[in-house]
């Protein structure tokens, strides 16, 4: 009996033990046995936005993170930069005990490295050429004060379509090279080598020059070069105990970068300005209804845009917009939410901050952006400013600009929203 | 004193720990009406409840508790629930009961505890489509509540002869339900799912009397009243609803054939039509039989049927279930543990649930 007992009790705890869950969930027939309630969707266009308003001069082309050239739609766009000054005697046993350094005898060649960012891949015999430009070019340069070097200092053209198709992308005649720098292949590295004569040391100057470029193409020559791109690496003879020896003598990169173009600046108006050059923003400031702010959950929510004209340029450069939640709302500095790793405003990829939307050459279609995250970021901050600043990507990098109605025009800015009121829980 | 106060301890906790689920039966109206019986009582279909001083049914019972004692009841239910369309089987735990009593002076005994009133447990999964900006997207809704209404008591009773006893209680009914709401589209990907909650409180009083009395040897009858006033739900700070709620009259008697073979049958009667306008709650009526075997290691057997108060459909929902059980002692009689099952089918409405209920009771007497 006594042994009965203890059984009796293991069991007993074990099944109490082993009941200890819960499983809630069961399809609800409904009405007859759910709650009261349901769950119910609005869906409505609310023209919330107000006292938006644009705002110029942002980015300069001298601190813009591309150098623009283009030659189609009757822009035309050059870019020119300075590179630095170098020294030439250099080491000629450098992991011996020698430390005596050497002046080279003759400069034998240079080779220019440059980026591209941003191009057209149906442009076809995408060709680049590079001129001499005065050493006193600097951000106050325009196209036609630099008229005469882009007409008489050619220094040599190269054609990148060509080259490219080379095997390995490397023209061994002339040492230049054309290389992808990802999978995309858009962007590419491209090499023109200079002999001495087209590089041109002038010891006076410690090797200090400056270029212009030009691009031209059977059709959609517009590229973008990267301005921390250029690179320019002198190659010199020396004297090595009666020997000539060729040796890389020193490398140079771009003090000074910008460009150079007939494009107009964007104006204002009206109505809103995005993008150009120098770059043009925009503020949009929201006023969504406490009630759906605060009481309701936004499931979708759609910004239309609709664009005044159409942007006019080669399909690559189509304009990419991007909406940020700013810091605080200043006005035309109001700060966007900064990133927590680096000094600038938080990149693309977290959609509850900043989102990017795009507005295709040619076309006037109304652009539509989702910024579900960004408003529910408004329900859940609601002391955050419901103001978005809009910016093109990258700033300052495509001549061409959006100009879109404002919330004082009949095709003024609109929200879409969807979403689920407050949901009802009704007698218990 | 220091055992009464960790007892008193636990009471309060246990309030907090309520969790489950009982029937589909209440999503629509206040909820699944508790038992109020001890295990040892349920296993007999609650039949013996009545005249158990650990059962919260009639207070004149705590007259059967001769010295300090506190009992905890832990219920786990196995369902299959069908709507003839759809079958789910579901499962939950809960803690229902826990009841202190004992005597404090002459012939009075004082007790009291918490029981689980209206259980208000549920979860629904329910599928749909909708138009959203002209294109048809589908969803499902989570509705669900966790929570249960929790009746507090506070009960004397005299026991004025050996053959009659009178009791009497307060009661507070008290507790909270996690409320939840939530929409989750299937794509996702554009629309962002919405959900939303809240917590909802009840309270409300009631009061109860009994009277229980041996008018022959080996027979006991009785008699229990219990009246509340109504059930206020308040959902952050502002209330929410208010439904009255009903007087419960009961009775039910027992038969000691010989001191090892009990019997008992109770019956009692609620007016919970009173705490809808809409029709959708059901005066109920409901009875239970069943006995008791042995005494060392007793089985008990039981059955019982009736009512429940809230449904769908033009009459209200029956229910009908079969109970066993035992139980035994232990630390030289200071500790009774209880088991028990309970299969239960409940059918009103097109829907049908069928279950077991597992039962397990821990009785102290310090």
């Amino acid at each position: 009996m006594r042994i009965g007992r203890r059984t009796l009790l293991a069991l007993g705890m074990a099944a109490t033990l082993a009941a200890c869950t819960e499983d809630a969930t069961a399809p609800g027939k409904c009405p007859a046995f759910c709650p009261p309630g349901q769950v119910q969707v609005v869906d409505t266009i609310l023209h919330v936005i107000s006292r938006d308003s644009s705002f110029t001069g942002y980015v300069q082309p001298d601190s813009a993170q591309v150098m623009l050239a283009a030659n189609a739609f009757g822009i035309d766009s050059r870019p020119i930069f300075v590179m630095a000054p170098v020294g030439t005697r250099v080491l000629l046993n450098p992991k011996g005990s020698d430390t005596t350094t050497v002046a080279p005898t003759s400069i034998d060649s240079a080779t220019l490295v440059l980026v591209i960012d941003r191009r057209d891949t149906l442009a076809s015999n995408l060709r680049i050429s590079l001129y001499r430009m005065p050493l006193n070019i600097d951000r106050n340069s325009t196209l036609s004060g630099l008229a005469g070097p882009f007409t008489d200092s050619l220094i040599r053209t190269m054609n990148v379509d060509s080259v490219f198709k080379l095997p390995a992308g490397v023209d061994s005649t002339a040492g230049d090279s054309v290389a992808a720098v990802d999978s995309t292949r858009i962007p590419v590295k491209v090499k023109i080598t200079l002999d001495s004569a087209q590089a041109r040391f002038i010891a006076a100057d410690s090797g200090r020059s400056a270029f212009g470029i030009r691009v031209t193409a059977d059709s959609l020559a517009s590229v973008a070069f990267d301005s921390h791109g250029p690179v320019l690496t002198w190659w010199a003879t020396y004297d090595s105990s009666g020997t000539a020896v060729h040796r890389l003598m020193a490398i140079a990169d771009a003090v000074f970068s910008s460009f150079v173009s007939n494009a107009a600046s964007p104006t204002l108006d009206s109505n809103l300005v995005i993008g150009g050059v120098p770059s043009a923003r925009a503020l949009l400031r929201f006023a969504i209804p406490r009630a759906i702010r605060d009481s309701a959950q936004v499931v979708r929510a759609t910004l239309y845009l609709v664009p005044v004209t159409a942007p006019v340029g080669v399909p690559s450069d189509s304009v990419v917009i991007t909406f940020s939640r700013v810091s605080t709302d200043i006005g035309a500095k109001s700060p966007c939410v900064p990133s927590a790793l680096g000094s600038g405003c938080l990149p693309l990829g977290d959609s509850a901050f900043v989102v990017s939307a795009s507005a295709p050459m040619g076309q006037t279609d109304t652009i539509a952006t989702d910024i579900t995250q960004i408003v529910r970021g408004w329900a859940v901050d609601t002391v955050a400013p419901q103001t978005l600043m809009v910016r093109q990507l990258p700033e300052g990098g495509n001549l061409v600009y959006l100009r879109v109605y404002s919330s004082r025009s009949a095709f003024r800015p609109a929200l879409h929203l969807t979403y689920v009121p407050r949901y009802s829980f009704g007698n218990p | 004193m220091r055992r009464v106060t960790t007892w008193c301890v636990l009471m309060v906790a246990g309030v907090n720990a309520l969790a489950a689920q009982d029937s589909q039966f209440g999503i629509r109206g206040l909820g699944a009406p508790g038992t109020f019986a001890s295990v040892r009582a349920w296993a007999t279909g609650g039949a013996f409840a009545p005249f158990d001083g650990m059962s919260a049914v009639a207070d004149a019972s705590l007259t059967e508790v001769v010295r300090l004692t506190a009992a905890a009841t832990e219920v786990s239910d196995y369902r299959t629930v069908n709507d003839g369309t759809n079958s789910s089987s579901l499962r939950s735990s809960r803690f229902p009961m826990l009841q202190v009593a004992g005597p404090v002076v002459g012939h009075l005994v004082i007790g009291g505890g918490f029981s689980t009133y209206l259980y208000r447990s549920y979860s629904v999964r329910v599928p749909g489509s909708v138009v959203i900006r002209g294109v048809p997207e589908s969803y499902v809704d989570e509705l669900g509540s966790d929570g249960a209404v929790t009746d507090l008591r506070l009960a004397a009773a005299w026991q004025f002869s050996p053959r009659l006893s009178v009791g009497g209680g307060l009661h507070i009914l008290t507790g909270s339900s996690s409320l939840t709401a939530t929409r989750l589209f299937t794509d996702s990907a554009v629309y962002k799912n919405a959900s939303q909650t809240d917590q909802e409180s009840y309270d409300g009083f009631g009061l109860s009397l009994s009277v229980l009395a041996a008018p022959a040897s080996g027979v006991r009858v009785t008699a229990f009243l219990q009246s509340y006033n109504h059930l206020r739900a308040v959902v952050n700070g502002f209330q929410n609803a208010q439904n009255e709620l009903p007087t419960t009259l009961g009775g039910a008697v027992q038969w000691s054939v010989t001191p090892e073979v009990k019997l008992a049958g109770s019956i009692t009667h609620a007016n919970w039509s009173v705490a809808s306008a809409t029709g959708t709650a059901f005066n109920t009526t409901n009875w239970a039989v069943g006995g008791e075997l042995g005494r060392a290691v007793p089985f008990r057997i039981g059955v019982r049927g009736g009512q429940m108060p809230f449904g769908p459909g033009p009459s209200a929902p029956t229910q009908f279930g079969i109970s066993a059980g035992t139980g035994f002692t232990f630390s030289q009689g200071r500790g009774i543990l209880d088991f028990g099952i309970e299969h239960l089918r409940r059918t009103g409405g097109g829907l049908t649930e069928n279950g077991w209920n597992l039962l397990a009771g821990l009785t102290v007497r310090p």
